[in-house]
């Protein structure tokens, strides 16, 4: 597993540099080797090599390597880990551009891989110090050692600068970034961070992320980490850091994955799992990223099940009796809280369910429609009120053209001594409203009475009993005086109705032809007065009223959320309103205002309001236009992704997408991912391109638990911890540890489908002789 | 005050209708003018202008005085129809002082049963 950085230097010279350096490296030997040893361990240099210009010194190496093996240099100098075999070929890569340097480092382990080096070099030995290979011969050198290699070429300076005579990289070639695009090269080795920050800059349109190493290029090793005793540069970089095992493959990881492997913080500041156990036996965790391997039914999704402790239901009941025989535990065990848990197809189920992220409420704010409802309202009153208008004020013209009445002098002196009573409509006819009231008090008390009188109760009860019947009397006799002076109005009421009666026909009966005539004059002439009035008063008030509904209204509600747009839009939203509305509330051949500002009679309202009649015309348009406000209410949702305003797809791999998106956006607090086979539903281009990074971008930040089938989830998220679990007849064995670790990339490319694909895309830059 | 039982005590009002010189008619109760009807302007009363002249209250008792004689011949007819008004209203106190009220609801409950 990876949880710390080493620092690698891979450019130290020998005595095997003598024919070109000279006297330079003549203390550089075997015989010295505890001074560098010494250097390298205070300097916590864990990985070194020896890279002779054109020379490879097998014994120096052998020697060195076995004495690193032993116990007394691993007690004594516990820092320094490892040691590659590496060269420093002088190349002219492109025919008469110059030559460059280049670090190869070989993939040699054995007694005879290591001769083959030495061997296939002496075979087309450089003896001047002024030669160098061409690019031909030196594919050949390496073609005929057979080995993976990696090569770093020298970049002393940046891309762009002209300056020859550097053994740099863009010294050597024609056009440098086409170079660097093919892959040929796996990193420049830099010694100044100035240069490597203009290099940077020079790269801004390359594609991917250059890996940079940087060497000591010591000569003298009395004097590491400078080159020499004349050596005094303050600022060189004479080591580069990366995470990963001081090994051949862990350079390779790497190199191979400069975001995930170089730069890493040391210090982890947020909270993460230490360890599972199962059976006794830990299984380490990385605070990075982890991922849990293994066929179907191994154990994988039991784990999340533990971890989330969701063992209650479902799936979880099973898992948890399989968590109980393996004796599960973690630690700290005190940090679920800090778990953001994804199941495996929760998004699915969520999806099933209507919506992905769980409780549509939580991501969308509701729309406020009170404008939408005010403007309706007040167009669809005023509109039905308008027309109204028109007809009233029509009538009462018709009934003023209709009316006459002729003025007599002889009337206007007399005066009537008799005066009729009027009755209205609603001069009686009340209810009596606290009958009801007086009725359910007397059923209470005679139930209480009933109650009482049975001769089951205690003398205690029945005092209680007595107490209350005695309160209601009280309420009764307040509830009665109402009743009673309510009584008495309605009957009042009704008397003056019937002695009015009597009284007007009295007074009709003992009128005389004069005072009838009289009589019948003045109600001719207040009712030709009121004729009068009533339109005039109409012209006056029963106008048409401007009315208008061209105005668009919003109906859009926008929740701005980790990245993300989340916007509710009703029907009316920016819609031309008024063609609905008229479509919704009137027939065909009324649907214009102007036509509808020209209905003069009440019939042709009717008609002109959808499935009205002449006794409900009113309550079919209110209701017409409740349905018009309910249909143009519906609100539909869509996401938006803020940066770019584009839609979120309906797929579920997009939705997927989205999903995790959230689960890793900065306003997550929780520490710690975990999710079960965050693959499904997602394409392995989009897995590649998009959901990696998501996951990588956390690398340092969270800690990362994610359980997959998917390869590239392992090798090219570069996790730093994998976990492969086993089932054994209910026993769930595991094996742990990072990409280059023993035999993991064996492991990956054996249980995973597509694993060993996955692996080769990665490798394949430094396979440059084996498969 | 109130008697044992809910009922008010009696409360009396004294209506009185007179004719004023210039023929308008008003209508006291207990004093109080409840209500005119003008000469020059008037020619029917609102059935509800006469119930807000009783000013009524449950159990208040009613009683009419007698209208003044006729003083001016001019007013004659006038002072026909506000005696045909008296009629009216003679008649309706007598019906509102014999009104009764539906007690079917008002007995007494007694909590003991009868034995």
């Amino acid at each position: 597993m990876l949880n710390s950085n080493i620092r690698v230097d891979l450019h130290i010279h020998s005595e095997a540099s003598h024919y070109k350096d000279g006297d330079l490296v003549n203390e550089s030997k075997f015989s010295n080797i505890d001074i560098l040893l010494t250097k390298l361990n205070e300097n916590n240099i864990s990985l070194f090599g020896f890279s002779d210009h054109n020379r490879f010194n097998k014994e120096l190496f052998v020697k060195t390597k076995k004495y690193l093996d032993s116990d007394k240099a691993k007690t004594k100098y516990p820092n320094v880990k490892n040691i590659l075999p590496v060269v420093e070929f002088d190349v002219e890569i492109d025919e008469g551009y110059g030559k460059c340097h280049v670090l190869t480092v070989f993939d040699a382990n054995s007694e005879d891989e290591l001769k083959s080096i030495e061997d296939v070099i002496m075979n087309n030995k450089l003896t001047k110090q002024s030669e160098y290979y061409s690019r031909d011969k030196f594919e050949k050198i390496i073609r005929d050692i057979g080995q993976d290699v990696i090569l770093i070429a020298a970049q002393r300076k940046d891309l762009e600068n002209p300056r020859k005579g550097t053994n740099s990289l863009s010294d050597s070639v024609d056009d440098v970034y086409e170079f660097l695009k093919v892959g040929y090269i796996n990193a420049l080795e830099v010694q100044k961070s100035a240069v490597e920050a203009m290099i940077i800059n020079n790269l801004k349109e390359f594609p991917g992320r250059m890996s940079f190493t940087s060497g000591s290029d010591c000569h003298d090793w009395l004097y590491y980490p400078l080159h020499d005793k004349n050596d005094k540069a303050i600022d060189k970089k004479f080591y580069f850091t990366i995470k990963a095992l001081p090994t051949f493959t862990g350079l390779v990881m790497a190199l191979t994955s400069p975001e995930s492997r170089f730069d890493r913080v040391e210090e982890i500041e947020y909270k993460h799992l230490k360890s599972i156990t199962l059976n006794g036996k830990e299984i380490q965790l990385s605070p990075g990223i982890n991922t849990i391997i293994g066929e179907n039914g191994s154990g994988k999704s039991t784990l999340i099940y533990g971890l989330l402790e969701e063992t209650n239901k479902g799936n979880g009941k099973y898992a948890a009796k399989i968590l109980k025989k393996n004796n599960f535990s973690f630690l700290p065990n005190n940090l679920r809280g800090e778990i953001h848990g994804v199941r495996q197809s929760e998004i699915i189920e969520n999806n099933t369910k209507g919506f992905i992220f769980g409780r549509e409420e939580d991501y969308f704010s509701s729309i406020n429609h009170m404008k939408f409802d005010k403007t309706i309202d007040d167009f669809s009153n005023t509109l039905f009120n308008n027309i109204e208008n028109n007809i009233e004020t029509e009538e009462s013209k018709v009934k003023l053209k209709e009316s006459n009445f002729i003025f007599n002098m002889d009337f206007e002196n007399e005066r009537s001594y008799y005066f009729q009573i009027i009755l209205n409509k609603n001069f009686t006819g009340d209810t009596n409203i606290h009958k009801e009231r007086l009725q359910k008090i007397n059923e209470i008390l005679f139930k209480i009475k009933n109650e009482y009188n049975l001769k089951y109760y205690s003398d205690e009860h029945k005092s209680v009993f007595k107490n209350i019947f005695n309160d209601l009397m009280n309420i009764r006799l307040q509830v009665m005086n109402e009743y009673n002076e309510r009584a008495g109005i309605i009957n009042l009421k009704n008397i003056i109705y019937s002695s009015s009666i009597t009284y007007n026909d009295d007074v009709t009966k003992n009128s005389g032809p004069n005072d009838r005539k009289l009589i019948e004059y003045n109600a001719n002439k207040a009712n030709f007065f009121d004729v009068i009035l009533t339109h005039i008063n109409n012209l006056n008030n029963r106008k048409w009223f401007d009315i208008s509904l061209g105005e668009k209204v919003e109906g859009k509600s926008v929740n701005a959320f980790r990245g993300y747009n989340f916007i509710k839009t009703a029907k009316y939203n920016e819609a031309n309103l008024l063609e609905k509305f008229l479509d919704k509330c009137f027939n065909k051949s009324y649907r214009d205002l102007n036509i509808l500002k020209s209905i003069k009679k009440k019939d042709e309202f009717v008609n002109a309001i959808m499935g009205a009649g002449l006794d409900n015309y009113k309550a079919t348009y209110k209701d017409k236009v409740r349905v018009f406000k309910d249909e143009l209410k519906e609100e539909e949702v869509y996401i938006l992704k803020a940066e770019d305003n584009l839609e979120v797809g309906s797929t579920l791999g997009e939705k997927s997408l989205v999903y995790y998106d959230f689960l890793v956006h900065n306003d997550n607090k929780k520490d710690i991912l975990m999710i079960d086979q965050p693959e499904d539903n997602i394409s392995n281009s989009k897995i590649l391109n998009n959901l990696i990074d998501k996951f990588a971008n956390l690398r340092d930040k969270k800690q990362v638990i994610l359980v997959t089938h998917n390869p590239l989830l392992v090798v090219n998220l570069d996790s730093d911890n994998i976990i492969y679990l086993e089932n054994k007849n209910g026993v769930i064995e595991h094996k742990s540890g990072c990409l280059e670790s023993d035999d993991m990339l064996t492991l990956v490319a054996n249980v995973m489908d597509g694993g060993l694909d996955a692996i080769r895309r990665r490798y394949k830059v430094y396979g440059r002789s084996k498969n | 005050m109130q008697l044992e039982g809910g009922i008010k005590c009696m409360e009396e009002a004294k209506i009185k209708i007179i004719m004023k010189e210039n023929g308008d008619i008003e209508v006291y109760n207990n004093d109080t003018r409840t209500m005119i009807i003008n000469y020059e302007s008037d020619m029917q009363i609102n059935a509800e202008n006469i119930f807000t002249s009783l000013a009524y209250n449950f159990g208040k008792k009613y009683v009419l005085e007698k209208i003044e004689d006729k003083k001016d011949d001019k007013l004659t007819g006038r002072y026909n129809a506000m005696k045909k008004l008296h009629n009216f209203y003679k008649d309706l106190i007598t019906k509102i002082n014999e009104m009764k009220v539906d007690d079917s609801l008002s007995n007494d409950i007694l909590l003991e049963n009868e034995s």
